[in-house]
């Protein structure tokens, strides 16, 4: 969905390139894209992404990169919300930051530890862990199977 | 329901409207065809999409229990194709049983709700040129099983912010606080009801949840109103009457359920 105002519906959607998995009672897309909220832990990283995604435009960064696409902003929505059904309580909010190229960095730093996850404009993500500023550690997640994420951020607040 | 009053808002807090039906699948009808409409209705609707299709949904009586998770496959050739006009305020979505039509805020000067009395007639301009065109390739006639009318609402809160995501019952006369003080203001309240309409005529679902405004990133709380139902038969009076019943019950609903206080922000007359 990329028509600019036609995000992604607000009730969940999985969507794989044949079969399409979705909520009973999601009978009708909304077109305003409004982003529904389960608790405030996700608060003011999604106001943050819907706030880049509204306000940057062409050449943002200098070097020609272009808006954060809905799609993108979606899943990176997608990820909070996924981590905050995990339910970790001593889990900060990330750092959101815009990436060239149309994608979206999530960023938590504690101690020596940071994690990285990299949302890109193809709706993939990728993470990346580092230690005392050195990564020893990337791959992809795919949004919607939250044990990755467990065990990524099991690792992130280990003693 | 031709005893209730009508009832109007100045600055009514919706964004968006839908007004849909529901029939037995078209068979015939393939994405092919969808295309071979949209060049009939492109002039007025020159954006596309392809979704994925909408579940059927029935209400029924008595509600049938079942779980909060459907998981529907379906085949790449099953397709709903959006079709978006140049303000981006309208929309109209087709697919093999389905025809529905969305209107959306938009900033100004796309900002004014044009109300359910313009909204009605275009849906049934729109659903009678989708009837001419089935009738012209031949592809059947729908047999209309239900007829559903939705409103989303955003309120933004009464001060700069919900100071938690509990704080409704100054919104929605649902909610009211404890006599007792044990517990804690909720960290969020996300609500629904379920309401029969006369007769089993069909029910209004009224959900609400906060929510992050899309356009500014502002804290709102979407309530969402969607009465859906069988109407009489697939002729256009019948389903203009569900139509008009339906949004009677959103309209009258969302009234009851909304306090004082905000029915008077938003201008009731």
């Amino acid at each position: 969905m990329n028509l600019g105002f036609a995000g992604d519906t607000s009730t969940a959607t999985l969507q794989f390139p044949e079969i399409a998995a979705t909520t009973t009672g999601a009978t009708q897309d909304l077109l305003g894209g409004d982003v529904l909220i389960y608790s405030r832990w996700p608060l003011d990283p999604v106001r943050r992404i819907v706030i880049l995604e509204q306000t940057l435009g062409d050449n943002w960064d200098g070097y020609g990169s272009g808006p954060i696409p809905r799609g993108t902003a979606n899943t990176a929505i997608a990820l909070l919300n996924d981590i905050a059904w995990l339910g970790f309580e001593d889990l900060p909010a990330p750092s959101i930051g815009p990436m060239p190229g149309g994608g979206l960095s999530l960023e938590w730093s504690v101690g020596r530890r940071d994690l990285n996850l990299s949302v890109f404009p193809d709706r993939s993500v990728e993470y990346m862990k580092a230690e005392a500023g050195e990564p020893f550690d990337e791959g992809r997640v795919v949004p919607g199977f939250p044990d990755r994420f467990r065990e990524l951020i099991s690792w992130f607040l280990a003693p | 329901m031709s005893a209730l009053l009508p009832i109007d808002y100045e600055r009514p807090p919706v964004v968006e409207t839908v007004l849909g039906v529901q029939f037995a699948p078209l068979k015939s009808l393939t994405v092919a065809h969808l295309g071979l409409f949209w060049g009939e209705i492109r002039r007025e609707y020159p954006q596309h999409e392809v979704q994925p299709p909408l579940p059927r949904e029935i209400e029924e009586f008595p509600r049938k229990p079942g779980g909060t998770i459907g998981l529907e496959l379906t085949s790449v050739h099953e397709a709903r194709c959006w079709f978006v006009d140049t303000t981006l305020t309208q929309l109209i979505q087709v697919q093999r049983d389905r025809f529905v039509r969305n209107w959306r805020k938009r900033p100004a000067p796309d900002d004014v709700y044009p109300r359910y009395a313009s909204l009605r007639p275009r849906f049934e301009e729109d659903w009678l040129r989708f009837l001419k065109f089935l009738e012209r390739e031949d592809l059947g006639r729908p047999n209309v099983d239900q007829c559903e009318v939705t409103y989303v609402n955003l309120i933004e809160p009464p001060g700069s912010d919900w100071s938690s995501f509990g704080d409704l019952d100054g919104v929605f006369t649902l909610f009211r606080r404890p006599e007792r003080t044990f517990l804690p203001k909720p960290e969020a309240l996300i609500f629904n009801a379920l309401y029969p309409l006369p007769d089993r005529a069909g029910r209004l679902h009224v959900s609400g949840q906060p929510a992050i405004r899309r356009t500014d990133g502002a804290e709102v709380l979407q309530v969402k109103l969607t009465a859906r139902g069988t109407p009489r038969s697939s002729q256009l009076e019948d389903i203009r009457e569900w139509f008009d019943l339906g949004h009677a019950w959103v309209v009258h609903g969302f009234t009851d359920l909304a306090t004082p206080t905000m029915r008077t922000a938003w201008g009731q007359r």
